[in-house]
């Protein structure tokens, strides 16, 4: 079973993906954090999930920050993380699909994030050592 | 004794008459000798003696004028009326102008001058005319009179041209005074100009802070009006995302029709509700300053049918006919995930304005100078004139009564922003309701070497 860490301000988000992947046919499991120090907090006390999706307009710690952080930490830098996002200005695409292993928009559609999870999943079996980033 | 007093009577008279005789020759000689006509009259007026000069003047013979009247010498009777009387009034008449005729009829201008002949008893026993001929001096006088009338002629003329000229210099001085009273008034208004132009300079110095600031105002609004719209469109997406994903496995596992189709009427509206902030925040995006085309050199043509190759999923299943005819050669200068935004947006109008049934779409573009015309034609319900002024206006809908969801009335509108922002133009023609519309855009062709 797959472990999906859900990092969004709005409890909401996280209930309806929760919801939404655990329907699905693959077994997910979902941990929310309601912010980007709680993420990190659940990161340390040895919690490892499979992919991290993460909202990047959060108050007191942003999701740049907290990718950053855990990019840093040897121990979790290899933990794909999909950046879930309510821009959609250049840059934010771009950051999101440069940086992160994909980005999604909200409002999403829960097949299309469904997709894209299996992608990455897919990818990081396929090729782990290609999938790695470096930095 | 007496004989011998007879003797020297006799002698005596001899003596008195060798002197008479000695006079009359002498006065002979004299009269002769004087270059005035002279005549001597009898009381009848007739001539009984004359001189030389007498005869050459009247051009008569001695023997043809002695004993004739002096009548026929004057041209006027009355002249001679008036001298007789004169002289035997006065004893003498000097300097009577009359004028003669001599005997070849030559009028001749003279001068006379008549005295009374007396005898020792002052008994009138004729006269003397004296006749001085004033012809020449009356033409020297003629001629004097002549001059001096052309004299007084030109000095008239003289006169009138000097008043003329007095008139001229009055007419300049008057009209140099009026010209002095304009050239002030002139100046007058001249300085009340250049006081008129000073205030105005600084009226448009302050117009112009004024529009400055007030730019700046509307700038600062503008600018706020996006952030705004921007943070709104951002904080709207987040509360749809549960609903996005919740309310289709909700419907997926309601039984009850008739609350599946309440929640079909929710989905659509959360669907509409999603483009409609995705659509406002892409205009809102375009209308920043902020936001840049990333240009590239695209084959129109290329991009264009993968584009149509991505879209053909969307229209599955419906009976959607879109043609391709973009000349191979043709490369715009572009951004092309905007481009395939527009034709995103010009395709999905063209088709939901056209009769499901039969949906054709006809792409094309043409080079014209330096830059593209490309062309999205339909053969959907077309356009009426007053439409077509409208279109490209943000949140309008040519069919309102369709109260349809799928459109957001902000299509256009981007597509409008985009084109701008590319630096084209947009437009649509149609010959009206039912006859099918085409948009037209145009974009810039690339930079040529030899203008970089």
């Amino acid at each position: 079973m797959k472990t999906i860490m859900v990092v969004d301000d709005n409890p909401d988000v996280i209930n309806s993906v929760k919801i939404g992947l655990e329907d699905s046919t693959q077994e997910y499991r979902i941990l929310g954090a309601e912010n980007g120090q709680k993420c990190l907090e659940l990161l340390q006390n040895n919690i490892t999930p499979d992919i991290i999706l993460l909202d990047i307009m959060m108050p007191q710690m942003t999701g740049w920050e907290v990718f950053d952080r855990i990019k840093k930490d040897p121990s979790l830098s290899d933990i794909p993380i999909i950046f879930l996002t309510a821009r959609t200005d250049r840059t934010a695409k771009n950051a999101g699909s440069f940086l992160g292993d994909d980005y999604i928009e909200k409002p999403f559609d829960i097949n299309d994030l469904k997709k894209r999870i299996e992608i990455v999943f897919h990818n990081k079996k396929s090729n782990p050592i290609l999938n790695k980033k470096d930095h | 004794m007496i004989g011998k007093k007879n003797t020297e009577q006799q002698i005596n008279i001899k003596e008195t008459s060798a002197d008479l005789n000695d006079l009359e020759r002498y006065i002979e000689d004299l009269t002769s000798f004087i270059p005035l006509p002279l005549v001597t009259l009898n009381t009848a007026l007739k001539i009984i003696d004359i001189n030389n000069s007498f005869l050459l003047t009247t051009e008569y013979a001695q023997h043809e004028i002695l004993s004739e009247k002096i009548d026929i010498l004057f041209k006027n009777q009355q002249d001679l009326i008036n001298i007789i009387k004169k002289t035997k009034d006065a004893g003498a008449t000097k300097d009577y102008e009359t004028i003669i005729t001599t005997k070849k009829k030559k009028e001749i201008q003279i001068s006379v001058t008549c005295v009374l002949r007396t005898d020792e008893d002052g008994s009138t026993i004729g006269y003397f005319f004296a006749f001085i001929n004033i012809s020449n001096l009356k033409k020297i006088e003629q001629s004097l009179h002549e001059k001096l009338d052309t004299l007084q002629k030109s000095e008239l003329a003289t006169l009138n041209i000097m008043e003329d000229l007095q008139n001229t210099i009055s007419a300049l001085t008057t009209a140099e005074t009026e010209i002095r009273q304009k050239n002030m008034e002139l100046q007058k208004i001249n300085n009340e100009l250049t006081s008129a132009r000073q205030q105005l300079t600084v009226l448009n110095q302050n117009l112009e802070m004024k529009v400055r600031e007030r730019t700046a105002d509307v700038e600062k609004l503008l600018k706020q009006k996006d952030e705004f719209v921007s943070q709104l469109g951002h904080d709207l997406k987040t509360p749809l995302t549960p609903l996005n994903i919740l309310i289709p496995i909700v419907k997926e596992q309601e039984q009850d029709p008739k609350l599946k189709e309440l929640l079909n009427i929710i989905s659509n509206n959360v669907q509409y509700m999603k483009n409609l902030v995705i659509k406002t925040l892409e205009l809102a995006q375009l209308n920043s300053e902020n936001f840049k085309l990333g240009f590239e050199e695209i084959n129109l043509s290329e991009r264009v049918h993968s584009i149509l190759d991505m879209d053909a999923t969307f229209f599955k299943g419906k009976n959607v006919s879109i043609q391709n005819n973009i000349p191979q050669d043709i490369i715009v200068q572009a951004d092309f995930l905007q481009i395939k935004e527009l034709f995103d947006n010009l395709i999905s109008n063209a088709v939901k304005y056209s009769q499901p049934d039969s949906v054709n779409i006809t792409i094309g573009a043409q080079k014209k100078d330096d830059f593209i015309v490309i062309s999205v034609k339909d053969t959907g319900i077309g356009l009426e004139s007053n439409q077509i002024e409208h279109v490209f206006d943000e949140f309008y809908k040519v069919d309102y009564s369709r109260h349809d969801l799928q459109s957001t009335g902000l299509g256009l509108s981007i597509c409008k922003r985009l084109v701008e922002k590319h630096g084209g133009r947009i437009w649509v023609e149609s010959q009206g309701k039912g006859k099918g519309a085409t948009f037209y855009f145009t974009l810039k062709t690339p930079l040529k070497k030899s203008d970089q």
